[in-house]
């Protein structure tokens, strides 16, 4: 079953959201800050990463704040920033969950 | 080479195996155009190919920029097929266009739900078609009347409903088995439809389209002339005869009067209609009449005299076909009206009618032809069959 876009963040979702959260990016550089923070795990293809960046730009998560060529460059917003913040939060207590299980 | 693409770009997966099989068969696509593609004779390749739905707006910076992002990741561009871009690339190892699976699901719902609006609209017209043909075979029935009238072609509704009904089904089955994939999520992108059922709907789709097309579209179907366009070039390649032929001092004072400026009191009817199929039947009308009114009230008027002729000339799909219709027109018409038949060398039947206004008919048919007279005028039209029978064609 896919998820309901945004509701809760898929993989792609957070990691292009954790790529614009220290800096403005345009498309190239989002997709090759993906693939160096996974270490190659996570590889963002050309029409996930314009599907992500349309359907963030219409939720205001981010805002194109530069134009350079071709090239357009995303700043993320404060809404975005807590659409990341929620989804961490949410990873890190699965996490927590998944290590108290774990314990003996 | 041109081939007809037999799949949707609301099945992506299906089109890109075909696309990929015909790489691997040495055809190596160019271009798309309604569905058709365009392609020339490689080796035969590894290729893989992929269509992304996007909308960035053609020939805008977001698509130099995503265009330019694909061929980075190893993608080229080929062309576009609806709102899908079609790429390529032979690096086995390039990252997939839509990486992940849960938006590229949500891309073959978004797809999908467009894909339901067009089989409503199939199921709609396939029930219009099997209603149409089904009053057909009742005699009198409206679709019996258009077709007989030349509106429609019988064999073009029949192949019309012929496709639809074949590939209704079809659409039905494939838009079953993508949301049943949406719901599982299943993410196979070597997904092959069936063969046999690409090929049937690579005939039937242009089949439907080419009916629709000349059911509707088709600008030869009917031409009417109104006022003055009824000239004399008109007229004299008519296949039967008119007033011109039976009065010409009628005529011509009708000719005149129509080239006046219309006044209130004064109507003129001049008109001519055919409608044809291909290649048959045929239907005329021409109308040489001229109607005097006075006012009878506020918006109201009165008849004071008619005269002029009323010609209805048809070719039908058979003999007896000509028989039942004349039959049936006599049936409705003898309300009022004693019919006499007249036996005339040239005709099969002659029927005369003379009604309480003094209203004369004539009913002539030869064959599968047939020609329909009614005069407001005082001249017998009996005294004229030899005129008819030598121009009835």
């Amino acid at each position: 079953m896919s998820k309901k876009a945004l509701e809760t963040l898929t993989e792609s979702m957070f990691y292009v959201l954790m790529a614009l959260r220290h800096a403005d990016l345009c498309g190239t550089e989002i997709a090759e800050a993906v693939e160096r923070k996974t270490g190659g795990r996570v590889r963002l293809g050309p029409g996930t990463l314009y599907t992500l960046l349309g359907s963030f730009g219409e939720k205001r998560l981010i805002e194109e704040i530069a134009l350079d060529g071709r090239k357009r460059t995303y700043h993320i917003t404060a809404k975005g920033i807590g659409a990341y913040e929620d989804e961490l939060t949410r990873l890190r207590q699965c996490v927590a969950d998944a290590d108290k299980e774990a314990a003996p | 080479m041109i081939k007809y693409i037999p799949y949707r770009s609301w099945e992506p997966d299906a089109v890109e195996t075909w696309l990929t099989d015909q790489a691997a068969k040495g055809w190596e696509l160019v271009d798309i155009t309604l569905h058709f593609g365009q392609f020339r004779r490689t080796a035969p390749k590894r290729v893989r190919y992929r269509l992304d739905r996007q909308v960035l707006g053609r020939l805008t910076r977001a698509e130099e920029e995503y265009l330019a992002l694909c061929k980075e990741s190893g993608w080229d561009f080929v062309c576009n097929l609806g709102d899908c871009y079609v790429l390529r690339t032979e690096d086995e190892n390039a990252v997939e266009i839509q990486s992940d699976p849960a938006l590229y699901l949500e891309g073959l719902e978004k797809a999908l739900r467009g894909k339901i609006g067009w089989s409503i609209f199939i199921l709609i017209l396939l029930g219009f078609t099997i209603a149409g043909l089904a009053m057909f075979f009742r005699r009198d029935g409206i679709a019996y009347r258009l077709v007989e009238l030349g509106f429609l072609s019988f064999v073009n509704q029949f192949v019309f409903c012929l496709a639809a009904a074949l590939l209704f089904p079809l659409e039905i089955v494939t838009v079953i088995r993508i949301k049943k994939r949406i719901k599982d999520g299943t993410v196979d992108r070597h997904f092959h439809r069936s063969p046999r059922a690409a090929r049937l709907r690579a005939v039937l789709v242009p089949l439907l389209i080419l009916t629709l097309i000349l059911d509707v579209v088709h600008p030869g179907y009917s031409n009417i002339h109104r006022g003055d366009s009824l000239s004399d070039e008109v007229i004299a390649a008519l296949p039967f005869a008119t007033l011109r032929d039976i009065d010409p001092a009628g005529a011509a004072k009708i000719a005149a009067q129509s080239r006046e400026p219309h006044s209130e009191l004064k109507l003129v009817l001049y008109d001519y209609c055919t409608y044809r199929n291909l290649p048959m039947p045929a239907y005329y009308s021409v109308s040489e009449t001229i109607d005097t009114w006075k006012k009878a009230g506020v918006n109201q008027y009165e008849t004071v005299s008619r005269t002029g002729c009323a010609f209805y000339y048809r070719k039908l799909w058979s003999e007896n076909l000509a028989r039942d219709y004349l039959s049936d027109q006599l049936t409705f018409h003898a309300d009022g009206c004693d019919y006499e038949t007249i036996a005339y060398p040239g005709f099969d039947e002659v029927w005369y009618g003379l009604d309480a206004d003094s209203n004369q008919s004539l009913w002539l048919r030869r064959g599968d032809t047939l020609l329909e007279v009614y005069s407001l005028d005082s001249a017998d039209l009996r005294e004229y069959l030899d005129i008819f029978a030598e121009k009835l064609s």
